[in-house]
């Protein structure tokens, strides 16, 4: 069981597909981000690779089927000065490539993935694009010879990770769309909160309104642990006292009351 | 209460290229941003060979709202942009579309118009100048007052996919579900993860 103000997320995700891409074998690289409140076990992995995939023709377009399995398991922790704002949930970034004969890869698309806020399955295919310049020669490179424009930093997919401010601009930047890739992720969600909502049953109250309270809960837990260790400690104490000790005390109190 | 949003978009303008959109937020006077991105400009995207006519921009509109009174619930304005036969930019669509109340993912395909000229010789002119009849100010899309003198065409659709996330609707008295989803025959789903 988690403890109290912290929600667990554990996403049994698939890569499924891409399809209609350019090029042939392709492959997906993702890795997951996660934002300030939310953290991971040591063991977990949080990118990884598909294998390289040939494509085969479905109707109109060119589908590489994966079937890449990954889990992720992943703690937020309400803070206590954060209670005002919603959590970020954490996104999913992947790039697909094209491996060519000679084993030189080119960029195929860029995507990313906001992992769901809600438990259950979802099937989600995100659209991709990739970078382009202005003229003949970038794309007569990437054919010939292979290579392409990339993104240094792909979380420029998103909101770049070095951006503070509220207006974000991407023009002058130009994109080629490319294909899309279908995910299907499983998430399971489990907090000390969903055990109280389960006698509301009628009110569908978000689990992060629950979390919220808990900073005081957790402070109420954290005094009563403190209380268990006193009163552990102080039971060694007694134990460890000699025998004859405890007993003349008691009889004093015998005596005591005698009279 | 508060609600977040995060969505990318992808235009559908058939016989058009190289577009870029400009998204920014209305709402009232109740709602303050208090966090993530108000306004955008997105990269312009072109087409490809493989899906002649997909275009994709995948901008992504993170924002939280707070709020004490549900009026003036935020709208997304967009306006997309791309350049004509003569190389100038010139506004190919607006829309509008309110942020959806209920949390979870919702996508929402709003057409868009664009505003026309009054005369033939001006719509001529503005043909071949590129200076196209266009909004001042973007957010009058977001309201119904003043539309009654605007003459506009219907050109695309822009997808828009959002994901919404609210804190304390409920805590608050606020109902944005429909009475059905309260259905006791839902139980069995959350029971199922208590055992957990």
């Amino acid at each position: 069981m988690t403890l109290p103000g912290t929600l667990r997320l554990f996403v049994n995700g698939e890569i499924v597909s891409a399809q209609g891409y350019e090029y042939d074998n392709l492959y997906v690289h993702f890795f997951v981000e996660l934002p300030n409140q939310w953290s991971s076990p040591a063991f977990q992995q949080l990118s990884g690779v598909t294998q390289t995939c040939a494509t085969k023709a479905l109707g109109w377009e060119n589908v590489a089927y994966f079937s890449y399995p990954f889990t992720l398991e992943l703690f937020f922790t309400q803070g206590a000065e954060s209670e005002e704002s919603l959590p970020q949930w954490p996104v999913l970034y992947f790039e697909v490539l094209s491996l060519d004969f000679w084993q030189r890869y080119r960029v195929e698309g860029y995507g990313s993935l906001v992992l769901p806020a809600s438990p259950g399955v979802h099937n989600l295919t995100i659209p991709t694009w990739r970078p382009v310049e202005l003229g003949a020669v970038a794309e007569l490179r990437r054919f010939f010879i292979g290579g392409s424009p990339e993104l240094e930093d792909i979380t420029y997919v998103r909101t770049p990770s070095t951006f503070k401010g509220e207006r974000l601009s991407r023009f002058g930047f130009r994109t080629e769309t490319t294909g899309s890739v279908t995910f299907r992720l499983y998430c399971l969600q489990q907090s000390k909160a969903f055990l109280e909502a389960s006698a509301k049953r009628q009110c569908m109250q978000s689990v992060l309104d629950q979390l919220g309270g808990f900073s005081r809960q957790s402070s109420v837990y954290s005094v009563l642990e403190a209380f268990q260790r006193a009163r552990r400690r102080m039971q060694e104490a007694r134990e460890s006292l000699p025998q004859d000790l405890i007993s003349t005390s008691a009889s004093t109190v015998h005596q005591l009351q005698e009279p | 209460f508060g609600a977040a949003g995060a969505s990318p978009l992808l235009p559908q303008f058939p016989g058009f290229d190289d577009l870029y959109c400009k998204f920014c937020f209305v709402y009232g006077q109740d709602w303050v941003p208090t966090a993530g991105l108000e306004e955008g400009i997105s990269q312009i995207t072109s087409t490809s060979d493989v899906s002649p006519t997909t275009l994709v921009w995948n901008f992504p509109i993170d924002i939280t709202f707070k709020s004490t009174n549900p009026s003036g619930w935020p709208q997304i304005v967009v306006s997309v942009y791309g350049p004509d036969f003569f190389g100038h930019d010139v506004v190919r669509g607006y829309g509008a579309v309110h942020v959806p109340f209920t949390p979870g993912r919702h996508t929402r395909t709003i057409p868009m118009f664009v505003p026309e000229s009054t005369s033939r010789l001006q719509q001529f002119t503005s043909w071949f100048t590129g200076r196209r009849p266009e909004f001042t100010d973007p957010r009058v899309v977001a309201q119904g007052e003043g539309r009654e003198v605007t003459r506009v065409r219907s050109q695309g659709f822009v997808t828009i996919s959002f994901n919404v996330v609210t804190k304390d609707m409920k805590k608050m008295g606020y109902d944005v579900t429909p009475s059905d989803m309260q259905d006791p025959s839902l139980g069995p789903l959350t029971e199922g993860m208590h055992m957990y």
